[in-house]
C-alpha cells in the first residue's frame, strides 16, 4: 500500500469521524445537561439532509445559482433551524413531560418518535421512499497535493465541522450563557436556586444539539450526494456510540469518540480482509469492549458517579 | 363466581370474532364502537362494574387462563379454516410468546434489550441448518434452538453485568445489528440475502403438519396444526412465566429492577440474576423463532431487524411493563389490528411509533398495569 493511499484514507476517515463527532456532541449535551439520550437524534440527522434537500431545491428555483457560496450559506443557516425547530418541538413535546420517569421510558420515546419521524419523510416527502439525488450546493474543484487527491467537500466538511465545534467551545466555555449550561448540567436544583431557568436551558440545549446533527446531515448528503430516508438509524447509533467512547456527558470526549470511530472503521475496511462486509461488527465489537472495559470512555477519570 | 368470568370472556371472544371476521373496515368500526358503548353503559349501570370484574380476574387467574385458553381452540373451526386469519392467529401467538421472554427480560429485571429479534433469528437459523442441512428432526431440533438462544443470551448478559441503563440499550442495539450482520455474510452457511429455503415442515406423531388436518367434520388448512403446537406452547410459556414471576426468583428480579446497588447490598448475586434473566427470555425467542421457521419454512436475516426488537418492546410496554396478561394482550391486539387495516400497510411503522409514543405519554403503565406484590397470603374474600 502506498503513502499516498493511506493519506488519502485518513482524509476519508477524518470526514467521517467530524461527521460521527458533530452527532456525538449532540447525545453527549443531551445527556450531559438533561440526562437523556435521544434516540430520536438519527432522525435529526437524516431529516437534517432532508431539509436541506428541500431548501436548495427551492432557492434554486427561486433564481440562486447552483454552486454558488451565497447559495450554501443559506442553505447550512436553514438547515441549522429546521434542526433547531425539530429539537425545540421533541423537548417540548415528549422530553419535557417525560423528566420525572425512569430513564426506560424516556429512551423508549425517544425511539418511537424516531420511528414516527422517519415514517413521516417515507410518506409525506415527495417520493421520499427511494434515495434522492443531492444537489452539488457548492461547486469546487478536485485538487492534488504531493500526489494525493484532495476532494473539497472533504475539505469543506472538516473545515465546517471545526469552525462548529470551536463555536460550540466558546459558547459552553466563555460566554455567561455556556456557564448556565454548565451549572445546570453539574447540579440541576443549585442552579435553579441561583436563578438560572433550567427549562429554558433544557430547551436550547436542545436546539443546539439538533441543529449541530442537522448540519452532520447535511454534510453527509454533500459528500454521498445521495439522501434516503432510513440514512438517520445507523448513524444515530454510531454517534451515539462515538458519545459513548468519548464518555457521555464529556463534548471534547465526544469529539475524540467520533474521530475514533472514524478512523476505527475506515482502517477496518483498509486493513481487515473482507473488512467492509463486517464493518458496523468490528466498530460495535470494540465499543462494546470499550463499554466494558472502560466504561468511563477515554477520558475515564472526568466521569462521576450517581447513586 | 367463575361464571362470571366465563361470560366476560365469552363477549370478549364474539367480539373479537366479529372484528376479525367482518371485512368491511366501516362494519368493524361500528362493531367496536357498539362494544365501547355496551362497556360505557355497564359502568353507569354499575357503578363498580369493572373493579368487581377486575379482582375476580385477579383473584381467579388460573381458571380464566385456563378457560380463554379452552374456548380460543375453537378459533380455526370458527373462522372456517380461514388461512389468512389463521396465520395472522399464529403470528399472534408467537408474538405474545416473544412479549413473555422480552418482558421477563425489560419488565420484570428492568434490564433493557433492544436485540431480542436476535434472538428469535438464531433459534430461526439453528433450526433452519439443522433441519435443513443435517436432517435432524424438528423438534430436538426446537429444543436446541432455545438453548443456543439461551447461550447467546448468556453471551449478551457478560457484558450487561459492567454496563447498565442507557448503555446497556446501546450493547444489545448493538447485539441485533451484529447477529443480522453475521447472517448475512456467512453465506456458506446461513445463505446470506437469500436466506434459507425449503426447510423442512415438522412432523408429529407420524403426522406431517405441512398437511391439512381433518376433523372428521371439517377440514382445516395445514396452519390449524400450527395453530394447536402454537396454543399448547404459549399456555405453556405463560404457566411457566407465571410460575417463575410469583417465585423467589421473579421477586429478586423486581429487587435488581427497583435498585440493583440495594439488591446488592441484600446479599442478591446480581451476576447469577442478571445472566438467568437473560438465558430465560431468550429462550422464549430461540424457541419462537425455531417454530417460524418449521411454520413458514423460509428465513432470511431481515426478517429479524431492529424494527422487529422495537415492535415486540413496543407490545411489552402498551400492555404494561411487567404484566404477563398485559404481554399476551398486547401482542394480539398489535398484531391484529394493523392486519384489519391491511389498505393501509404503509402507515404500520408509523402506527406502531405513534403506539409506543402515545402509550408512554398517556398511559405509561399500560393496558393492564402490574400490581406491585404487597400481601404474600391470599386475600379473605375466598374463605367466606
Amino acid at each position: 500500500m502506498t503513502g499516498e493511499l493511506i493519506i488519502q484514507q485518513l482524509l476519508n476517515a477524518l470526514s467521517l469521524g467530524v461527521m460521527y463527532s458533530l452527532m456525538a456532541v449532540g447525545f453527549t449535551l443531551f445527556f450531559g445537561v438533561i440526562e437523556v439520550i435521544n434516540f430520536a437524534h438519527g432522525e435529526v440527522f437524516m431529516l437534517g439532509a432532508f431539509g436541506a434537500l428541500a431548501a436548495s431545491g427551492i432557492l434554486i428555483s427561486a433564481g440562486l445559482p447552483l454552486g454558488s457560496i451565497g447559495l450554501f450559506i443559506v442553505v447550512l443557516l436553514s438547515v441549522m433551524i429546521i434542526g433547531g425547530l425539530i429539537g425545540a418541538i421533541m423537548e417540548r413535546t415528549i422530553i419535557k413531560p417525560m423528566r420525572s420517569s425512569p430513564e426506560i421510558m424516556t429512551l423508549l420515546i425517544t425511539l418511537g418518535a424516531s420511528i414516527v419521524m422517519r415514517e413521516a419523510v417515507m410518506l409525506f416527502f415527495p417520493n421520499g421512499r427511494n434515495p434522492q439525488p443531492f444537489p452539488q450546493i457548492i461547486v469546487m474543484k478536485s485538487f492534488f497535493i504531493g500526489g494525493v487527491l484532495i476532494k473539497p467537500d472533504i475539505v469543506l466538511t472538516v473545515v465546517l465541522a471545526a469552525l462548529l465545534i470551536t463555536g460550540l467551545y466558546v459558547l459552553i466555555q466563555k460566554t455567561a450563557f455556556g456557564r448556565y449550561i454548565r451549572a445546570t448540567a453539574q447540579d440541576r436544583e443549585a442552579a435553579k436556586m441561583m436563578g438560572i431557568r433550567v427549562d429554558r436551558i433544557f430547551l436550547i440545549t436542545f436546539i443546539l444539539g439538533s441543529a449541530l446533527g442537522a448540519v452532520a446531515g447535511l454534510m453527509n448528503g454533500m459528500s454521498y450526494g445521495i439522501v434516503k430516508f432510513t440514512m438517520g438509524f445507523i448513524v444515530g447509533i454510531k454517534g451515539f456510540a462515538a458519545a459513548v467512547v468519548g464518555g457521555l456527558g464529556n463534548v471534547y470526549g465526544a469529539v475524540a469518540g467520533g474521530l475514533l470511530l472514524g478512523f476505527l472503521e475506515t482502517m477496518a475496511v483498509v486493513f481487515i480482509p473482507d473488512g467492509s462486509r463486517f464493518q458496523e461488527s468490528i466498530s460495535f465489537i470494540i465499543v462494546i469492549l470499550f463499554l466494558v472495559f472502560r466504561p468511563g470512555g477515554i477520558f475515564g477519570e472526568r466521569t462521576y458517579e450517581k447513586v | 363466581m367463575s361464571l362470571k368470568i366465563l361470560l366476560a370472556e365469552l363477549i370478549c371472544y364474539v367480539g373479537f370474532l366479529a372484528i376479525v371476521m367482518i371485512e368491511e373496515p366501516l362494519i368493524v368500526a361500528l362493531v367496536v364502537v357498539v362494544i365501547a358503548l355496551l362497556a360505557i353503559g355497564m359502568l353507569r349501570f354499575k357503578n363498580d362494574f369493572w373493579l368487581q370484574l377486575k379482582s375476580e380476574f385477579s383473584q381467579n387467574m388460573g381458571k380464566a387462563s385456563s378457560m380463554a385458553m379452552i374456548i380460543a381452540l375453537s378459533f380455526p373451526i370458527l373462522v372456517a379454516g380461514d388461512s389468512y386469519w389463521l396465520q395472522i392467529a399464529n403470528l399472534a401467538m408467537l408474538y405474545a410468546m416473544m412479549a413473555l421472554g422480552l418482558n421477563l427480560m425489560t419488565g420484570r429485571a428492568g434490564l433493557v434489550c433492544l436485540g431480542y429479534a436476535a434472538f428469535v433469528a438464531i433459534g430461526a437459523y439453528v433450526v433452519g441448518i439443522l433441519t435443513l442441512k443435517l436432517g435432524v428432526s424438528f423438534w430436538p431440533a426446537l429444543l436446541l434452538a432455545g438453548i443456543t438462544a439461551s447461550l447467546f443470551g448468556v453471551v449478551l448478559g457478560l457484558p450487561a453485568l459492567r454496563v447498565k441503563g442507557h448503555y446497556l440499550a446501546l450493547v444489545t442495539i448493538a447485539f441485533g445489528l451484529i447477529v443480522q450482520e453475521l447472517l448475512l455474510n456467512f453465506e456458506s452457511v446461513t445463505g446470506g440475502t437469500n436466506g434459507l429455503i425449503n426447510i423442512p415442515s415438522p412432523v408429529l406423531f407420524g403426522f406431517d403438519l405441512s398437511t391439512p388436518l381433518n376433523l372428521g367434520f371439517i377440514s382445516l388448512p395445514f396452519q390449524a396444526n400450527f395453530y394447536y403446537i402454537i396454543i399448547v406452547l404459549l399456555a405453556l410459556s405463560v404457566f411457566f412465566v407465571n410460575r417463575l414471576s410469583h417465585s423467589f426468583f421473579g421477586l429478586c428480579l423486581n429487587a435488581m429492577r427497583e435498585d440493583q446497588l440495594a439488591a446488592q447490598c441484600y446479599g442478591l448475586n446480581l451476576t447469577k440474576y442478571k445472566l438467568l434473566a437473560f438465558a430465560i427470555g431468550a429462550f422464549f425467542g430461540g424457541v419462537v423463532g425455531g417454530v417460524y421457521a418449521g411454520m413458514i419454512n423460509f428465513i432470511a436475516p431481515e426478517t429479524f431487524g431492529f424494527q422487529q426488537s422495537v415492535l415486540v418492546l413496543s407490545m411489552v410496554i402498551f400492555g404494561g411493563l411487567d404484566s404477563i396478561p398485559g404481554a399476551v394482550l398486547g401482542a394480539i391486539i398489535l398484531t391484529i389490528i394493523p392486519e384489519k387495516f391491511r389498505a393501509f400497510d404503509d402507515f404500520r411503522l408509523m402506527f406502531y411509533g405513534i403506539i409506543i409514543v402515545s402509550c408512554l405519554l398517556y398511559m405509561p403503565q399500560g393496558l393492564l398495569p402490574f400490581k406491585h406484590r404487597i400481601i404474600t397470603a391470599k386475600p379473605k374474600e375466598q374463605e367466606e
